[in-house]
């Protein structure tokens, strides 16, 4: 018994001392900032109490407008990313699969979001982008089209930017997926002569539920976090329309130094977080059965 | 005609994947002066203007050199730490395992803005402020969870006789680990491996608040902060661009097995 | 000596209990067989006994030596497993001599050791070879290689035949009968299979309900089982149980209780073409060898052996001795 628990902490102990020493400890230390005004600048340091929060909660429109950005930027590049790459995968999976095509999906995601923030915003520029070039030469615009410095449409622009480099990850998420359904149920399909809509919804999305949750849940939370791309694009200008929640955290700590406040958006993100994915956990927990 | 339909399809995959590829490349060898004007849209001769001026930047090479350092020490540790750790959960625990793959997953897609200030006081605490140190101690703590997870599912394939086996033979669980779970565990290493030092070599917001100098500035960072009078100098950025993503489509072309099979087992088993 | 003698041993997984007050002794040099049904513990006895887990409570005994809390390391046991767990990255000598570095001991002792092993079981010509480029038959050479060459206290086996086909499973019984001749050792073999226990075993041990319920050589089980499932475990067909009532249809005898069952073999009961037999053939099982014809006695279909030749539908007499009854 003793030796057992020797190896026990041999082999986990740098794995739990590790996030415990630079993840649970700054998070409680996340908390009890966030409990204070805290500005560097004017050398404010006292409690607040819950102030933050009810401020927060209460009086911030900027914090809800970058919740509703964030929530916005989520649903749509998940949802348009998970339509596209389960056609994509469809395609790949029952038209025709290469290796090299792999390849060719895996550089997006492969690149830093920095550099593919940075491609797109050159490609999205007003006078000598490539898309206002196509668009005008087609004559489907008359006027350049000032994709980031309009507000109604440059987190639209940032969406774009992110479903071009997380679609192929997805596809290739579902396309193994779509593999790993049991060629011998495809086949009594076939022989029962199933349409293909009916063997999309009844076959297919079925068996690839646990595939799709999982891509689902992954991606969802990767964008609720969403800050490299819309830093280096947009900033989470022009006036404040792509800002979420990470950059709004962001520039209260480092750019208006209030760390207390800043805290307390940050400590929000990630409880918001943390409910989302229990939740979808619960809802969906029949079907996500397996240890 | 099906052929022609798959010739179409797979011209929009290439197009939609690879266009913003190509634009960049093409971007970077124009004449420096050309590229504020549209049309010409191909440049009329190849020009290493760009690219030379990238080099000659001396703290550009800085960065390639910073951001090498710490993609390979943060893999490094992470590796040994996470490939230890998931063969403990995988064989030594019978209870709770689920609850510390859970709590790692929580790790890994913890916003990183949350915990930056606090992590920001502990680098500062250590001294590390403005060193590689900094980048590496917490890229191995955000790269672990990733290990854990591949290497779990890896050493979930490997029969569990052989860890009876073993013992029978008369291994100690050290043993076991060094010359049958670690050798049998390498495709899973290479594609951890893989997925870390991509994830260190993209990684953004610590790099950027953790830095103050070139001294341990990484690509991104680097990248982020190329700036002009009026506008961005897109022939400098384009280039450097261009040079970073290199490495990566090599890394991409020949490892794409290990790859997908790294990002997918991690995503399968939930 | 290679005694073993299990004393009440308990074990429980998750509140439910797997072995119950369990005793069981293992003669020197005798080939044991544990036959019983998938989850009736018998893997965890035989898990136990290499060290492999600790037991509740009890004694496990290797030559009067009390073992129960000494792990695997010091017990010196050899374990083969189902899919004989060979080590897929190692050769088939690195297979060998794994156990043998684990006991650090020189390398002239262990070339010597492992030599001698591979030219006994005639693996010289694999040494280099690795696991899937074996076949069945080698893997288990293997397999037993790797065990033998630490001179272990006991071979355990757990249904290492069970996953093969069954030509090879047959080649393969026969050459490990060989070698626990040549080696005499104890070995305790843990299977579902009767067929496997009847062919290999000195003695069968037969588990249910986390107790040995008999113990004894294979024919012995076969002839005088202890309870109803034991008979109904071995042999094919399966044994015919017959309630009283239906006792008396098929002997034409009153039963000497009415409370209890009837069983008899289907090759101990012999079916006749007999015009005034007042039993009728429902369909016919051919088997090479010997026929076995299904009639219905009461609500119940029996089978019996078919003598001479018989077509659906045949008046037939069916008739046994009294000896090869079994009453339970």
């Amino acid at each position: 018994m003793k030796t057992e628990f020797k190896n026990v902490v041999i082999f986990l102990g740098p794995l739990l001392i590790l996030p415990a020493l630079f993840v649970i400890w700054p998070l409680i230390e996340l908390m009890v900032l966030s409990l204070k005004h805290k500005v560097i600048l004017f050398e404010i340091d006292r409690w607040a109490g819950l102030e933050n929060y009810q401020y927060l909660l209460g009086k911030d429109a900027r914090f809800w407008g970058a919740l509703g950005n964030t929530l916005y930027f989520t649903v749509c590049s998940v949802g348009l990313e998970l339509v596209l790459g389960l056609m994509f995968a469809l395609y790949l999976r029952f038209g025709k699969e290469s290796a090299w095509i792999k390849v060719i999906l895996l550089l997006p995601w492969a690149i830093p979001n920095v550099v593919s923030a940075r491609l797109w915003q050159w490609m999205l520029h007003p006078e000598v982008g490539i898309i206002n070039h196509v668009l005008l030469t087609l004559g489907w615009i008359n006027e350049p089209v000032l994709w980031l410095s309009d507000p109604t449409l440059a987190l639209n622009a940032a969406i774009l930017a992110d479903i071009w480099k997380t679609t192929p990850l997805i596809t290739l998420l579902l396309f193994a997926g779509l593999q790993r359904i049991p060629e011998t149920i495809l086949s009594a399909a076939k022989v029962d002569r199933t349409p293909p809509v009916r063997f999309l919804f009844y076959i297919l999305l079925p068996q690839l539920n646990p595939m799709l949750m999982t891509a689902m849940i992954l991606r969802g939370l990767d964008a609720f976090r969403v800050f490299d791309v819309i830093y280096v694009m947009t900033g989470g200008g022009p006036a404040n329309s792509t800002e979420t929640l990470s950059i709004y955290a962001y520039r209260t700590y480092f750019q208006s130094l209030q760390f207390g406040y800043g805290s307390s958006i940050a400590l929000t993100q990630v409880i918001l977080m943390l409910a989302m994915t229990w939740i979808i956990m619960n809802a969906f927990s029949s079907k996500w059965d397996r240890s | 005609m099906t052929r022609a339909l798959h010739a179409g399809f797979y011209g929009v995959i290439l197009l939609w994947s690879l266009w913003p590829f190509i634009w960049q490349w093409v971007t970077s060898v124009k004449v420096p002066s050309n590229i504020s004007r549209i049309p010409p849209l191909l440049p009329e001769h190849l020009s290493a203007a760009n690219y030379s001026a990238i080099f000659s930047n001396e703290t550009f090479i800085r960065v390639i050199w910073n951001s090498i350092a710490v993609g390979l020490g943060a893999t490094a540790i992470s590796l040994v730490v996470g490939a230890m750790g998931a063969y403990g959960i995988s064989r030594l625990l019978e209870r709770g395992r689920r609850w510390i793959m859970l709590s790692l997953l929580v790790v890994l897609m913890l916003p990183q803005v949350s915990v930056v200030t606090p992590l920001y006081r502990i680098v500062d605490l250590m001294g590390w402020g403005d060193t590689l140190w900094s980048l590496i101690a917490v890229y191995s703590i955000f790269s672990v969870p990733l290990v854990v997870w591949v290497m779990y599912q890896a050493y979930e394939e490997i029969p569990e006789t052989l860890h009876r086996a073993a013992r029978v033979d008369g291994s100690s669980e050290w043993t076991i680990f060094t010359r049958v779970y670690l050798p049998l565990g390498i495709p899973g290493l290479v594609s951890s491996g893989l997925l870390s030092l991509i994830f260190c070599w993209n990684e953004f917001l610590f790099a950027l608040t953790f830095t103050s100098s070139y001294k341990a500035r990484t690509i991104p960072v680097g990248i982020s902060l190329f700036s002009g009078q009026y506008d961005f100098p897109w022939g400098e950025i384009t280039a450097a661009s261009s040079l970073v993503t290199f490495p990566i489509i090599l890394i991409v072309i020949f490892s794409q097995k290990y790859l997908v099979r790294g990002l997918v087992g991690s995503g399968v088993k939930g | 000596m290679g005694r073993i003698d299990v004393k009440n041993l308990c074990m429980e997984y998750n509140q439910k209990r797997v072995l119950d007050r369990l005793d069981l002794e293992v003669l020197h040099g005798e080939f044991l067989v544990v036959l019983g049904e998938s989850g009736c513990g018998k893997s965890t006895l035989l898990n136990l006994i290499a060290g492999l887990r600790e037991p509740f409570s009890g004694q496990i005994l290797f030559d009067q030596r009390d073992v129960t809390r000494l792990d695997v390391q010091s017990r010196n046991v050899a374990f083969v497993f189902q899919d004989y767990a060979l080590y897929p990255h190692m050769t088939v000598e690195q297979n060998i001599r794994f156990p043998l570095e684990n006991l650090k001991l020189n390398r002239r002792e262990i070339d010597h050791k492992c030599d001698g092993i591979l030219t006994r079981l005639r693996l010289n010509d694999f040494r280099n070879q690795y696991p899937n480029q074996l076949s069945g038959g080698q893997k288990q050479r293997v397999a037993i290689g790797r065990a033998m060459v630490r001179d272990p206290f006991v071979f355990l086996f757990d249904e290492p035949l069970s996953s093969l086909d069954p030509h090879l499973r047959d080649h393969l019984r026969l050459e490990l009968k060989q070698l626990h001749k040549e080696l005499k050792k104890t070995f305790i073999y843990v299977t579902h299979d009767q067929l496997s226990a009847m062919v290999l075993g000195d003695r069968v041990a037969f588990m249910d309900d986390g107790k040995i319920q008999q113990i004894g050589p294979p024919l012995q089980l076969y002839r005088s089982p202890a309870n109803i499932r034991i008979a109904r475990f071995f042999g094919f067909p399966p044994v015919n149980v017959l309630t009283a009532t239906d006792f008396e249809r098929l002997s034409g005898k009153p039963a000497p209780d009415s409370k209890m069952k009837f069983c008899i073999r289907p090759e101990n009961l012999e079916c006749r073409a007999d015009s005034k037999g007042c039993f009728e053939v429902q369909w016919i099982q051919q088997m090479g060898a010997a026929n076995f014809v299904y009639i219905s006695v009461g609500k119940q279909t029996i089978c019996g052996l078919g003598k001479g030749s018989l077509h659906k539908n045949q008046k037939v007499s069916c008739n046994f001795k009294s000896e090869n009854l079994m009453i339970f």
